[in-house]
């Protein structure tokens, strides 16, 4: 099991002028997109290494991207406070929402790729629809009072984690939103394939395995370094294994029931901004401040 | 002409015909000089070079020129010709694909046709594109003869035509046989009659005369009457079957009747074996040697038939047999007796020969022989030696050293290194079986150290340490046995399938856990029976207090009341306390070593019990001697250690609260849920329909104080006021009912709406609270302020005199044609009405904030902009400087005792404080009735006038 966790450096995406913020996979996980402070988000292939595609548009840094199912669009936003819908084969710009009061920190899809999601400095959470034309939110959820600093969806739920320590999940079908106070300030929120736990990224270098039924603690993972910068954590495709990134270029892997580091390798020069695990390989991509997306297979 | 027409074949010509150059289109003369017909006649100077198309190679100024253009290539002489597009709706364009064959030339046509594969015209078995082929050329060279006809009569004997002109296409047969049509006619095939034995073999005579007179046809060759013998030989048949024509044969498949392969003919190169087996199988049926009277039947390919001119020895011979198939056939009774001779004469075994039974169908006869046969096959022979009970290797091993006589305690070889290797061997002997025995053995005969295995130095010790890692290995396998079961997942590891996914393990609560812990501890240790070192426990040197310990864990998660344990009951109430957070401490603790050490629990707990549980028990037992190191006798609570996560912060947190949160329709569709909250009225949101107004007002930081206050309360509302206009009647305004109805409509519909609209008394009547009507005003207020400011321009501009904005510039202009002068207008309006109505007029102008009761028939409208138009006055006033401010509001004043005057003119001049003032007043409304006069002309004239009317009287 451990020996299959992706360490070995496969291939080095280089062609971002400046950090990384963040790698995202599509959705069957043969192409990823990252984009930067460069304000370009880049469209590779990361078997062959290859770059497909930059999409120019933003005015300032590009923060977060996301991918529709379908894998024809994505959305990305930053620090220019819009959201940003594009078609991938063309290029273009199809919808600038508009986004958010301060800069947007996250972007994620629903599930049917009908609602983009976003959550920004300016403490909210927003949701914007794609279907119509109308570039306003449908939605504006204002329950936070620190900066939204990661999102994740389910088919009917929309968790959010902020700097104010708590994890939030608004469950559209029942109407209720649970708000899991963690007591640290939250980075990253990912959730397990099965769909039963949060992991949430602290910043007091602590990943926190939260169960979601009913919000109990159920591990935490220590090792790494994360207490400024905002990084990413998930788990492996098999959920076996936490994968957390560290601020001193390093990435950790934990075995998910004893927390014990299993593995952990200096992958970049300089912190890692964002981490994404192949949907059924082993295989992750990491992004740094050191200006590379690196890919890794076992 | 005229002679061709007469009788063209006799007809000789000479000399040149007169050419008629109108008919003779350029291109059909080239054809026809294509043809080699038209040069001759031509004269020298006459005749130009043509290509093998007929058409002309060179063209150009004196004609001797080569010229690639567009001659040879495309249309027209101007170029190629785009078709115009034409589509009516009495004649619909068709929708036509273009293909590259639109853009060719016959040249080019031809080379593409060259290339295509079809099949040669004699190889065409149905001839249907050969058929088609043919006709279309046929009509082709009709239409090209009878055009010749026309022009060149004498070309008539070229092609012998019988009927001169044009010839029908049905006349015209055209001449397409394929190979295979014509072999079946020489055969004595006829169109519509099927193919096959059937009317040939049905009578023997006439096949036989047919085939004679065909074959003599054949070595004749004369084609011309073919159909001649063959239509005798058929026409006789069919006169005698009856048969019907069939021009499919039906093919029946050979039944397999062999256990070879499908396709496989295992007598492919000897033929003869094939025949030899057929003649077997006939003897063994007892039947009649049929095949052996004609050997060269069987060699024949079966399913190809014999060739058309091949002698038969046996005239009877089915020449077309796909094999031995039944064959159905509708017979006359009077053919019965012939054929039955036949089969007399030649009885097909396995073919159900035509007859008419009882059962059968007519013209049916039923099978005599079944020709299903299931082979029986026998069963195989079981060897002698079988024994029908499997014996395990490890049981007779068992049994076998269990029955062995014991060896005999053997001591130590002193070589160190020698016992490891026995001991080794021993183990792997034992666990592999004699085989490695023999053939390390094998392998170590030289080898000095592998002597024991011959018996030499150690040879005692090794059997021995054999015989005891065997019976080892024994009470295992016994053990095993007696297990009941393996556990799923270790099966699953011994298979080598994957664990479990261990992300199910955290969904097991932590409760759950623990409780299967303590469970665990009960069921597979015995800790007070004996404490070993590994399987420490956390009260192991008090066995009264582990007792109660465990009797905690049970109590605690197991739920309900909880009992005071037996042994607990001595101590005191303090103590108890005590130890019960020790107890919680522990557990806790405990639980964070199973959930940390169970990684995969369930396989464990099958596998080995006494392992599982010391990881953290033993952990537990150490974090209790760690606290009770810590521990001062009277210290209450439990000392929170490194190991243990802090009491506080791990019951603080994670902490989770629910609340209600209301997702909007439109998000629950997109989500596909169904919105959770349907059906019931929205949350309270007073702000929403504000809010929306703010976000059309950029100017947000004062005005969204204002609303805030606004909303707060009607006497806020009044202080608002206040503070933009001083209270002048506290006794007239009213306290609003605290009631927000949603009237920014109204608002727009103020501003921007008719002024007809608002004065016709025919509009219906509503109750507009005060506060709202505040707030409105409010929200007009500010909107046109920043409505002023998008438009460039300053609202009010700081004026030295306290004159209202100037009406010259274009700036103010407009801002005060929305702001003051129109509403102005409309109150007076009002007034009007009101005088017409006979309602008391008593009200002052500028603060119609609040409803009365009296006036609540009013229009509501009316009273926001007066309020509107005060505001903005108000405004100004608050621009200019203080005495102006001052001036301003004894201008208000004025202004509604103006509105007073008009009830009471006497009255009124007598209370004018300040003519000048008035003066001024008047001059800037006439001036403002202009402009305002001059907007009604265009609405409407009628209200203009009403509206008009009074203002003379003001003076």
């Amino acid at each position: 099991m451990a020996d299959q966790l992706p360490r070995r450096e496969a291939v080095v995406l280089r062609g971002h002028e400046g950090p990384v913020l963040a790698v995202r996979f599509n959705s069957d996980g043969n192409y990823c997109i990252s984009c930067g402070r460069d304000r370009v988000l880049c469209l590779w292939n990361p078997q062959k290494g290859l770059r497909i595609k930059s999409y120019n548009a933003h005015a300032r840094e590009v923060r977060d991207v996301a991918v529709v199912a379908d894998n024809s669009k994505f959305c990305s936003c930053g620090a220019d406070r819009q959201l940003f819908y594009w078609d991938v084969p063309t290029g273009r710009v199809i919808r600038k929402f508009r986004g958010h009061d301060s800069e947007v920190n996250t972007v994620k899809f629903s599930e049917n790729s009908t609602v983009i999601v976003s959550g920004g400095y300016d403490r909210s959470v927003r949701a914007f629809d794609c279907r119509s034309h109308s570039i306003e939110p449908i939605q504006v959820i204002e329950a936070f009072s620190d900066s939204v600093t990661s999102l994740c969806m389910t088919r009917t739920e929309i968790i959010a984690g902020s700097v104010d320590g708590s994890i939030r999940t608004f469950d559209i079908r029942a109407g209720r939103v649970y708000r899991d106070d963690l007591g640290h300030p939250i980075n990253s929120v990912a959730l397990s394939h099965d769909g039963k736990c949060t992991l949430a990224g602290c910043l007091d270098s602590t990943l926190r395995l939260i169960d979601r039924e009913t919000g109990d603690l159920l591990q935490e993972y220590k090792g790494h370094i994360n207490k400024s910068y905002k990084t990413d954590s998930c788990l492996t495709n098999t959920d076996a294994h936490v994968v957390g990134s560290s601020e001193d270029g390093r990435i950790y892997y934990w075995d998910l029931v004893d927390s014990s580091v299993v593995s952990s390798f200096k992958a970049h020069a300089s912190a890692v901004t964002s981490i994404a695990y192949h949907k059924t390989e082993p295989m992750l991509v990491t992004s740094s401040i050191d200006g590379t997306v690196r890919v890794w297979t076992p | 002409m005229g002679r061709g027409d007469d009788d063209g074949s006799a007809l000789v010509v000479y000399g040149t015909p007169l050419e008629n150059s109108d008919e003779l289109s350029a291109r059909k003369r080239a054809k026809a000089l294509d043809k080699g017909t038209l040069r001759q006649q031509q004269p020298v100077w006459k005749q130009d070079a043509r290509d093998s198309e007929g058409r002309r190679r060179f063209h150009g100024a004196f004609t001797g020129g080569f010229s690639a253009g567009y001659f040879n290539t495309v249309g027209s002489k101007d170029g190629w010709e785009p078709k115009t597009f034409k589509s009516s709706r009495g004649s619909r364009a068709d929708m036509r694909q273009h293909s590259a064959y639109d853009y060719m030339d016959d040249e080019e046509r031809r080379e593409m046709d060259s290339k295509q594969i079809g099949t040669a015209q004699e190889f065409d078995t149905f001839g249907f594109t050969a058929a088609e082929y043919a006709r279309r050329e046929a009509t082709q060279e009709t239409n090209r003869y009878a055009s010749f006809l026309v022009i060149f009569p004498q070309d008539l004997r070229s092609r012998p035509a019988v009927i001169p002109g044009f010839v029908p296409d049905e006349i015209i047969v055209p001449p397409t046989d394929s190979i295979g049509v014509k072999l079946l006619r020489k055969m004595g095939w006829r169109h519509g009659r099927g193919i096959g034995p059937k009317h040939i073999a049905a009578s023997s005579e006439v096949k036989r005369e047919g085939r004679k007179a065909m074959l003599a046809l054949a070595s004749a060759g004369s084609s011309s009457q073919d159909a001649g013998p063959s239509l005798e030989d058929s026409e006789t048949a069919e006169e005698q079957l009856d048969l019907p024509p069939t021009s499919v044969p039906d093919f029946v498949r050979k039944i397999k009747d062999n256990v070879h392969g499908l396709g496989f003919d295992p007598f492919q190169s000897a033929p003869e074996f094939r025949h030899a087996k057929d003649y077997r199988l006939d003897d063994d049926k007892d039947k009649v040697k049929r095949r052996t009277l004609r050997p060269n039947a069987v060699t024949m390919s079966k399913g190809f038939g014999i060739g058309a001119l091949e002698e038969m020895g046996d005239e009877d011979e089915d020449v077309y047999a796909t094999g031995p198939h039944p064959e159905m056939m509708v017979l006359e009774d009077e053919e019965l007796e012939r054929l039955e001779k036949i089969e007399r004469k030649a009885p097909r075994p396995r073919l159900p020969t035509v007859a008419v039974g009882k059962d059968a169908l007519p013209g049916f006869k039923l099978a005599s022989e079944n020709t299903y046969q299931a082979e029986w096959f026998h069963p195989p022979v079981v060897p002698p030696d079988y024994v029908p009970v499997h014996k395990f290797v490890a049981a007779l091993d068992l049994s076998q050293s269990q029955s062995d006589n014991t060896p005999l305690e053997a001591p130590q070889p002193e070589d160190k290194t020698l016992v490891k290797l026995i001991d080794g061997m021993a183990i792997l002997v034992a666990r592999s079986g004699t085989q490695l025995e023999a053939l390390s053995k094998e392998k170590n005969k030289e080898n000095p150290l592998f002597q024991f295995l011959f018996g030499g130095m150690g040879g005692d010790y090794y059997t021995r340490r054999l015989w005891e890692e065997r019976s080892k290995r024994g009470l295992q396998i016994q053990s095993n046995r007696d297990r009941p079961k393996l556990g799923a997942s270790e099966r699953g590891q011994a298979l080598g399938e994957m664990p479990l996914q261990k992300s199910a393990l955290p969904a097991i609560p932590a409760e759950d856990r623990a409780r299967l812990q303590a469970t665990l501890n009960n069921t597979f240790m015995k800790p007070s029976a004996e404490p070993t070192k590994t399987n420490r426990l956390p009260f192991e040197d008090d066995p009264a207090k582990q007792a109660r310990y465990e009797q905690f864990l049970k109590d605690k998660y197991t739920g309900g009341l909880r009992k005071m344990n037996k042994g607990a009951q001595q101590l005191t109430e303090a103590q108890r306390a005590q130890e019960i957070l020790e107890f919680e401490a522990v557990a806790h603790a405990a639980r964070g070593t199973v959930s940390s050490s169970g990684a995969n629990l369930l396989g464990k707990l099958a596998a080995s019990s006494d392992r599982f549980t010391s990881g953290g028990v033993e952990q537990a037992g150490k974090f209790v001697k760690s606290i009770e190191e810590q521990q001062s006798p009277n210290q209450l609570s439990v000392p929170s250690t490194s190991y243990a996560p802090q009491p506080s912060t791990s019951l603080s947190y994670p902490r989770r609260t629910e609340e209600p949160w209301r997702p909007l329709p439109l998000l629950c569709k997109r989500f596909d849920v169904l919105d959770p909250y349907t059906g019931q009225s929205s949350l309270a949101k007073p702000k929403s329909r504000i809010e929306s107004l703010t976000l059309a007002t950029p100017s947000e930081s004062l005005f969204s104080s204002k609303i805030t206050e606004a909303i707060g309360s009607a006497a806020k509302v009044e202080e608002v006021q206040r503070e933009s206009t001083p209270p002048v009647d506290e006794g007239e305004q009213q306290e609003p009912e605290e009631k927000i109805a949603e009237k920014p409509v109204d608002l727009y519909k103020a501003i921007f709406s008719d002024d007809e609209e608002e004065e016709a008394p025919s509009q219906p009547v509503k109750n507009v609270d005060a506060a709202n009507a505040a707030l409105t005003r409010l929200v007009a207020d500010d909107f046109l302020e920043s409505l002023g400011k998008e438009l460039g321009l300053a609202v009010p501009p700081p004026m030295p005199v306290p004159v209202k904005a100037p009406e010259d510039s274009s700036k103010g202009q407009t801002t005060q044609d929305t702001s003051g002068g129109q509403p102005e207008d409309i109150s007076k309006g009002q007034t009007t009405e009101d005088t017409s109505s006979g309602q008391p007029q008593d009200i002052p102008k500028g603060h119609i904030k609040f409803v009365k009761p009296s006036r609540k028939g009013e229009e509501p409208k009316a009273d926001i902009q007066k309020e509107r138009d005060e505001k903005a006055q108000a405004k100004d006033a608050q621009y200019t400087s203080e005495p102006e401010d001052h001036a301003t509001t004894k201008d208000d004043k004025d202004q509604r005792r103006s509105r007073d005057k008009r009830k009471d003119k006497s009255r009124d001049r007598r209370e004018e404080s300040s003519k000048e003032r008035s003066k001024r007043k008047r001059r800037e409304r006439k001036e403002r009735h202009k402009r305002h006069k001059s907007k009604r002309r265009r609405t409407s004239s009628s209200t203009s006038s009403s509206s008009s009317s009074p203002s003379p009287s003001c003076s």
